[in-house]
């Protein structure tokens, strides 16, 4: 495990993620970051926030510690958070996992707590992602979009606004355009 | 594999400020408390890491049972010092300048709701029950969910206390 | 560093213009450039992600030039797909439990009012957890979580039932009412007066007729579709006109779509918006997504999420099919996907020097940017550039492209990019040999499918952005056979190359001249300071 003595700012894993010296991990047992995911400095990732009550459904133990899971070539600019969402639920109260998929990009400053964010997203600077809000493929959220919690967003939308709601669809080349390869490479 | 988390020596205050931390809060140690005036925290109430609090310029007093999450700025305007009452939870990046609440996250103070991203001018009053939302509009919060808000806060907090490990040794003088 | 990069990219992403009527063979050099500050050209910009490809016409198809097909019905909120046969007598809305609040448009969902937190009884209600609204607030709540759509349909019956005033017990079912509606415009004769005057309303004033006029259409149309909200437009104004005509019809007027509340007549209006603050008044917003366009916040009711489409597309010239989506809702497959990103040459812009801000242009002097043409074929192109010499508008611009006529590389290797990218520190050296010598039409730099050119853009007046008119000829040889289209025509024809050509405007956005300085005036005989 030991990382690659990177010379610069990001401590680069095995798996290529690359994560800023001057982010704030907490809880990193609890999450997992699925290869090539740049987090930024001032970042804040609430891995400590994990689910309280044992899983409803009979997951293996090792997967219900989890409670950030980050899929691959995602992208967490400068000052975001990411803090899993937490509810009541039959008298008690839980944080709960939240998944985020591959070519996920959180703008600076943004604060995303929803339940799951799909595969290319694109969530611009100052934005809230509410609670337990489900985020599906193909999906940008402009700058300073505040999502009300709850919200599910479908594929190829184009959200704005407070609360955030959709105003466009998206092309057809939605896909290509979310693809966060080359920003990666940039890095 | 999931990174190591740095211990976050280097960004440790410059100027500690003096507090008075109730035994039954939990503080996070790598929360900044700082300036020169008294910073008084009350019981059960928690600070998440890296929640700000600057008492440069007045003290600033936190009631009980509150929640100041992450990243958020607490800093008193004037000597008159900044009061945050009971049952208040100030969301992440929410930025608390005295009187003035400014571009809030969910900071929910008492019986009010500010949604992200709205904005309190200087010297506003807000007045009980006001909910602020979308582009700063507001309208009076009628839904009479305060007691289930209240309930969600108290099982909350205690949620929390279980998993946020608290360090009030670190902010003594 | 990075992300300023990726803002720009969209700040001055590249504008395909697609004239229907321009015709390639012409070779009419005569015509006038293309005119981006002419207020047409706003309907026939496009960014080139939004463009589609016809494989059969071999054209550039923009969203106006396409015809659309439903494949299938959603709910957005709850991702429910709703069979086709249902969508219309739903009203296009969701029938689950779907809602939207009626004052920040937030989905809201379903909780319990009642103080146990540990086994939630009734009674509930739809909460905003945004800005807190509740359905208490206008009496609405729901003995179970589920099955909401129902629950409030019957609570709207019943209060309609409840209400003393005749008219609701007379149509208390949108069935009854369009049966009654039917009968009341048959006996109108919509069709006899349309056709006798030769199209709608024609020749009539909207208020002579109302049975003709293109409103009594649209609302007649609400019915059908649901959507409420052309259906009661103007009711006070409309039945005091109809009066003298129609008793009857004043009276349908008055109560189609009306359930449960009727909209006094203005003065009734007037006189509680007297009595109430502004604050319990609806917004236009508000107002427009209700129904009855209620005045008042007490009479706003949840919405009922409207459904959305996923839709195939086919070209408008020869019907062929350019999109097709798989039709699964959560799906973000195509089973076929004909953009114009695949046939036609991107086009981006970015700056030579990298301290200048693309907003903020030094005004009165000269601008280099590098146009990269990045070639998605497997054939390699040859590219020529044509730009008129000043821009249209008011305060022309003079662009200079230094070399308009150039080769792309094929697409043909993702690995050649890959190695490419090895020598990323050759590619940096080249820029020093081409600062040197960018003047005599050369390349600036290149790679496996890309060539990059600098183009030069002189203004002479301050604050405008900068848009550069650029018609973009390609020219390349492919296979006969590649295409689908030309199957038919060429049997067998492989190893043959035949020659094709793409000519289209397109419109680069350069950047925005910042201000001058106040005094300017004083400042131009120093302009050679500036220009330094």
């Amino acid at each position: 495990m030991p990382a690659k003595q990177a010379k610069g700012e990001y401590i680069e894993t095995d798996t290529g993620n690359k994560v800023s010296r001057k982010s704030i991990i907490v809880g990193s047992q609890n999450i997992i970051l699925g290869g090539k995911t740049i987090i930024q400095a001032e970042c804040t990732v609430r891995g400590d926030l994990r689910r309280t009550i044992p899983s409803s459904s009979s997951s293996s133990s090792n997967s219900a510690n989890v409670a950030i899971a980050i899929g691959r070539y995602c992208f967490l600019s400068r000052s975001s958070i990411l803090r899993p969402p937490c509810k009541i639920l039959k008298g008690q109260f839980s944080y709960y996992p939240m998944k985020i998929g591959d070519h996920v990009f959180v703008g600076e400053g943004s604060v995303v707590e929803a339940a799951a964010v799909g595969n290319r997203v694109t969530i611009g600077k100052n934005c809230v992602i509410g609670k337990f809000s489900i985020i599906k493929d193909c999906v940008r959220i402009e700058d300073g979009t505040v999502i009300a919690p709850n919200t599910v967003i479908p594929t190829f939308s184009l959200v704005r606004g407070r609360p955030g709601l959709v105003v466009e669809e998206l092309a057809e080349t939605a896909p290509e355009k979310l693809d966060l390869k080359q920003l990666y490479r940039m890095i | 594999m999931p990174p190591r988390t740095r211990p976050s020596a280097s960004t440790e205050p410059v100027s500690k400020s003096p507090v008075d931390l109730h035994p039954a809060c939990v503080i996070d140690g790598t929360a900044q408390l700082t300036g020169t005036y008294l910073i008084r925290v009350g019981a059960n109430t928690i600070i998440h890491p890296k929640a700000r609090l600057n008492s440069s310029n007045g003290p600033i007093t936190i009631g009980e049972s509150c929640i100041i999450s992450e990243r958020c700025m607490l800093q008193a305007a004037d000597t008159n010092g900044l009061v945050v009452g009971d049952a208040v939870s100030i969301e992440c990046n929410a930025v608390v300048e005295g009187r003035e609440v400014k571009e809030g996250t969910d900071v929910e103070v008492g019986n009010c709701k500010l949604c992200p991203m709205t904005e309190v001018a200087e010297q506003e009053v807000v007045p009980d029950y006001t909910v602020m939302y979308g582009y700063s509009e507001r309208r009076i919060d009628a839904s009479g969910s305060e007691g289930a808000r209240r309930k969600f806060l108290d099982k909350h907090i205690e949620a929390l206390k279980a998993l946020i490990v608290s360090n009030p040794a670190k902010f003594k003088a | 560093m990075e992300l300023d990069s990726i803002g720009v990219n969209n700040t001055t992403s590249h504008n395909v213009r697609y004239d229907p009527d321009f015709d390639p063979s012409s070779d009419d050099d005569d015509s006038p450039p293309f005119d981006p500050r002419n207020p047409r050209s706003a309907f026939s910009l496009f960014p080139l992600e939004n463009l589609l490809y016809c494989e059969d016409c071999h054209q550039i198809r923009c969203p106006r030039c396409v015809l659309e097909e439903i494949v299938s019905y959603y709910c957005p909120s709850c991702l429910f797909e709703v069979p086709s046969s249902t969508v219309k007598t739903e009203g296009n809305r969701c029938t689950r439990n779907c809602f939207q609040c009626p004052i920040c448009f937030a989905s809201i969902s379903v909780v319990s009012n009642s103080d146990q937190v540990t086994a939630p009884t009734g009674p509930y209600s739809l909460t905003c957890s945004y800005c807190h609204w509740s359905s208490k607030e206008i009496g609405l709540e729901f003995d179970k979580p589920a099955n909401l759509t129902a629950q409030f349909a019957k609570q709207l019956k019943a209060a309609a039932a409840e209400n003393p005033k005749p008219k609701y017990a007379e149509f208390s079912t949108y069935e009854e009412n369009f049966a009654r509606l039917k009968s009341h415009y048959t006996s109108q004769g919509i069709g006899a007066a349309g056709s006798g005057t030769g199209g709608l309303g024609v020749g009539r004033g909207a208020t002579d007729d109302y049975g003709t006029s293109p409103g009594t259409l649209s609302r007649l149309m609400g019915l059908y579709t649901g959507g409420g909200h052309v259906g009661k437009r103007n009711v006070s104004g409309l039945s005091a006109r109809g009066v003298g005509r129609d008793a009857n019809g004043k009276k349908t007027e008055l109560t189609e779509m009306e359930d449960v509340e009727i909209v006094g007549d203005e003065k009734d209006i007037i006189d509680r918006l007297i009595q109430v603050e502004f604050d319990e008044t609806t917004t236009q917003a508000q107002n427009l997504c209700q129904s009855r366009q209620p005045k008042f916040k007490s009479q706003l009711r949840p919405i009922a999420t409207l459904l959305r489409t996923k839709r195939s597309k086919r070209c408008r010239a020869c019907r062929h099919i350019l999109v097709k989506p798989e039709p699964k809702v959560q799906s973000t497959r195509f089973r076929i996907k004909l953009v114009a990103m695949n046939y036609i040459p991107a086009i981006n812009i970015s700056r030579l020097d990298p301290t200048t801000s693309y907003h903020s242009l030094p005004p009165l002097s000269t601008h280099q940017f590098l146009l990269t043409v990045t070639n998605p074929l497997f054939d390699p192109i040859s590219v020529s550039l044509s730009t008129p010499q000043k821009t249209p508008g008011k305060y022309p611009s003079i662009v200079t492209i230094l070399c308009p006529e150039f080769e792309v590389g094929a697409n043909t290797d993702a690995w050649d990019e890959v190695l490419k990218e090895d020598s990323s520190g050759e590619k940096k050296s080249r820029r020093g040999r081409g600062d040197r010598d960018r003047s005599d039409g050369t390349v600036w730099d290149s790679g496996r499918n890309w060539s990059t050119v600098v183009i030069e853009e002189r203004d002479e007046e301050d604050e405008k952005v900068v848009q550069v008119p650029i018609f973009v000829r390609i020219e390349y040889e492919a296979e006969v056979g590649m295409d689908s289209g030309d199957v038919g025509d060429v049997p067998g024809g492989d190893g043959r190359k035949e020659k094709k050509e793409h000519a289209y405007w397109c419109v680069l956005y350069l950047g925005k001249i910042g201000r001058m300085h106040a005094n300017y005036k004083y400042l131009l005989p120093r302009r050679g300071v500036i220009h330094a």
